[in-house]
């Protein structure tokens, strides 16, 4: 699973090709069913970057998908493919709920910390628990992380549900009662009276930030990317793959985690259970460390496009430019197809070795073999 | 005593036969491909295909029979890109399988809105035959699923496609060397998963007549953990599937019985048990599981 980690500069030009490539699958799609592509693509950018109430939705909504790309990178980072961000993210935003509606204790700014904390725990230790699973059972992390998403999110259903022990006390609906208002994600941007961008978005950057520091400056960054590339040679050079694996995959978690609470903790007032089965983050965070090319800064990049994505979709809905509901399965689409452009590189690449011309015969066997 | 043989011998009898049939035929399906050398986790992805399209074949062309041939040929069809990326150009199979993955999801429930609207499918619609006895009546898929698997054993360890099949997942190189065409096996195997995909995908939809979003469930999921916990074996591997389908049966059934703990009355605790259940068994009993040896690596000619 040692994909796409050097860097050449034919690399940097896949993942621009790759989105190109989906939003022409996505314009063939529209005008597959019958409406108008261009004004379609006109709405999405203009819900996307049109204004600065679009700017401020596509920066709340890139928060915690650039936490979820992050947790998928650093997993990728150790040689691990963590699917479980879901599972995650569900866990962490459970705790970061519970914490901000109960902890009322808890002074100033340090409510929505602790918050936060507490989430990145949570999912760390749903995540850690997937790592453990495979070093010391075998396990295949893909199926076990899978697992682990739909019983976190059975159990979320559970804890919220009527009569479960989340659920607001006297009331009919399955949700918990408010965050206090210390327990949310302050404000730090307001274009409009309708849209505020929260904190969430600077925690992406500062966990991004720790991320790179991490991978490149430290001796565990060290240790995970050594047995992300050759575990044996890593073990046979004194390092535990069972202690990276483990750690890796609560850091992975943890990002989820924090992923899942920036969300709930900047989007919503309460936690709901009908909220939990429709999470897409942990998918898109798929996307997002692909398309970043498993570095924190692409991430970066990649988690405020589909930010961007995201908010367009809203846009597509508010113009009516499809039926309703249409626009984010659209999304979804796009998503998918730069995933595997991204996956199947050697596509791009031969393209790109073609029109450079000349090196057809240099270029003739698989570009990529690094790919394997 | 006639209650509890109607509820618990033929009530679970036949819920674990329901759920069970879609995982054996998915976990075909992954055995076919996983056998060849290429890991498929889109199985997901095609049941989802499967289940709607099987729905709408039947709607449009009010025949079950053509509606099964539909969801074989969209698994097909996703498939066919599983292979060309994977096969062709040595793109990663996981990411190639999670991008098979989030495009049907995306696409099938597009299509589900603007082909059905938000009402969803008609109520009328043309469903497989059921056979069997008066109580015990199962559509025409599960004995189907059954011979799928005999068939499936047959064609793997008993003829010379199956034996290729195995030496292509074995050691690619090795078969490329005495003539055997490593992409064109794979590409046949991948191709099959899809249409066994399809088929499990059908039965789900089938067995309630309409398609709704998320239907699947993980059961694609489910299936490759049976694949894991059978040992890439026919048999066993059924076996597996009918553990986890009797695991999803069980949870189906408890939410009824007096003298159980309010938390297991919980739906979505009961909900959880397949998933729990799959867990346990790849964590705690799956012993040393190898996978063909060449699984998960692209094949490169030289």
């Amino acid at each position: 699973m040692n994909l796409l980690r050097r860097f050449d500069p034919e690399a940097a030009l896949v993942p621009v090709l790759a989105v190109v490539a989906a939003m022409l699958v996505g314009m063939v799609l529209i005008y597959a069913i019958g409406y108008d592509g261009i004004y379609a693509y006109g709405s999405l950018i203009n819900g996307a970057v049109g204004s600065q109430s679009a700017i401020a939705a596509t920066m709340l909504r890139a928060a915690p998908i650039i936490l979820t790309g992050l947790s998928v990178m650093i997993a990728f980072r150790a040689g691990l493919f963590n699917i479980g961000g879901t599972g995650q993210a569900i866990m962490g935003l459970l705790v970061a709920g519970t914490i901000a509606t109960h902890f009322t204790f808890l002074p100033g700014a340090s409510h929505w910390i602790v918050a936060l904390v507490g989430a990145a725990c949570a999912g760390g230790l749903w995540g850690a628990l997937a790592g453990f699973l495979k070093v010391a059972r075998g396990a295949n992390e893909v199926v076990v992380t899978i697992m682990l998403n739909y019983v976190a999110i059975r159990f979320g259903e559970y804890l919220l549900g009527l009569g479960g022990p989340l659920q607001e006390k006297g009331s009919d609906n399955p949700s918990s009662a408010l965050f206090a208002d210390s327990g949310r994600l302050p404000k730090i941007w307001s274009p409009d009276p309708f849209t505020e961008v929260n904190i969430g978005i600077i925690v992406a950057l500062v966990v991004a930030t720790f991320a790179w520091f991490l991978v490149a400056r430290t001796s565990i960054g060290f240790q995970i990317r050594a047995v992300g590339l050759q575990p044996d040679a890593a073990e046979y050079g004194g390092m535990s793959v069972t202690k990276v694996t483990v750690i890796g995959m609560f850091m992975a978690g943890a990002f989820s985690g924090l992923g899942g609470a920036v969300q709930t903790l900047g989007e919503l007032d309460r936690l709901q259970k009908s909220e939990l089965s429709v999470i897409q983050i942990g998918f898109a965070g798929i996307a997002v460390a692909l398309l970043g090319r498993n570095t924190a800064l692409g991430c970066v990049f990649a988690g405020l496009l589909m930010g961007a994505l995201d908010s367009g979709a809203v846009g597509i809905q508010n113009d009516n430019a499809l039926p309703s509901g249409v626009a984010t399965k659209l999304i979804g689409v796009i998503q998918g197809v730069i995933v595997l452009f991204v996956g199947a590189d050697v596509i791009f690449r031969r393209l790109s070795a073609r029109v450079a011309g000349g090196f057809g015969k240099q270029r003739a066997g698989p570009a990529s073999g690094g790919v394997a | 005593m006639k209650e509890f043989v109607d509820v618990w011998i033929l009530g679970l009898g036949l819920a674990t036969l329901t759920y069970g049939t879609p995982l054996i035929l998915a976990a075909l399906g992954g055995l076919f491909s996983e056998r060849s050398g290429i890991v498929n986790i889109a199985l997901e992805g095609m049941m989802t295909a499967g289940a709607f399209f099987a729905i709408y074949v039947s709607v449009q062309t009010n025949s079950w029979f053509f509606g099964l041939i539909g969801a074989m040929l969209a698994g097909m069809v996703l498939a066919a890109v599983h292979a060309v990326a994977t096969v062709t150009f040595h793109a990663d199979q996981i990411v190639s399988g999670t991008a098979i993955i989030l495009i049907a999801a995306g696409l099938v429930n597009f299509l589900n809105l603007t082909l059905f609207g938000s009402e969803g499918s008609p109520p009328d619609i043309s469903s497989p035959w059921k056979v069997g006895p008066a109580d015990f009546r199962v559509s025409v898929l599960v004995p189907l699923a059954f011979l799928a698997v005999a068939g499936t054993w047959f064609v793997i360890f008993r003829t010379p496609f199956g034996l290729r099949l195995r030496s292509v997942g074995e050691h690619p190189r090795a078969a490329d060397t005495v003539g055997i065409d490593v992409a064109r096996m794979r590409y046949t195997a991948v191709l099959v998963s899809g249409a066994l995909a399809g088929l499990a995908g059908a039965f789900i939809s089938f067995n309630v007549d309409s398609y709704t979003e998320n239907m699947v469930a993980g059961n694609g999921f489910i299936a490759l953990a049976a694949l894991i916990f059978g040992k890439w074996k026919p048999v066993p591997v059924m076996m597996a599937c009918l553990l986890f389908g009797f695991a999803q049966g069980l949870a189906s059934r408890l939410g009824g019985v007096g003298w159980l703990p309010d938390a297991f009355q919980s739906p979505e605790l009961l909900n959880a048990l397949p998933y729990v259940i799959t867990l346990i068994a790849l964590a705690g009993f799956v012993g040393k599981a190898v996978p063909p040896a060449a699984v998960g690596k692209p094949y490169i000619k030289h």
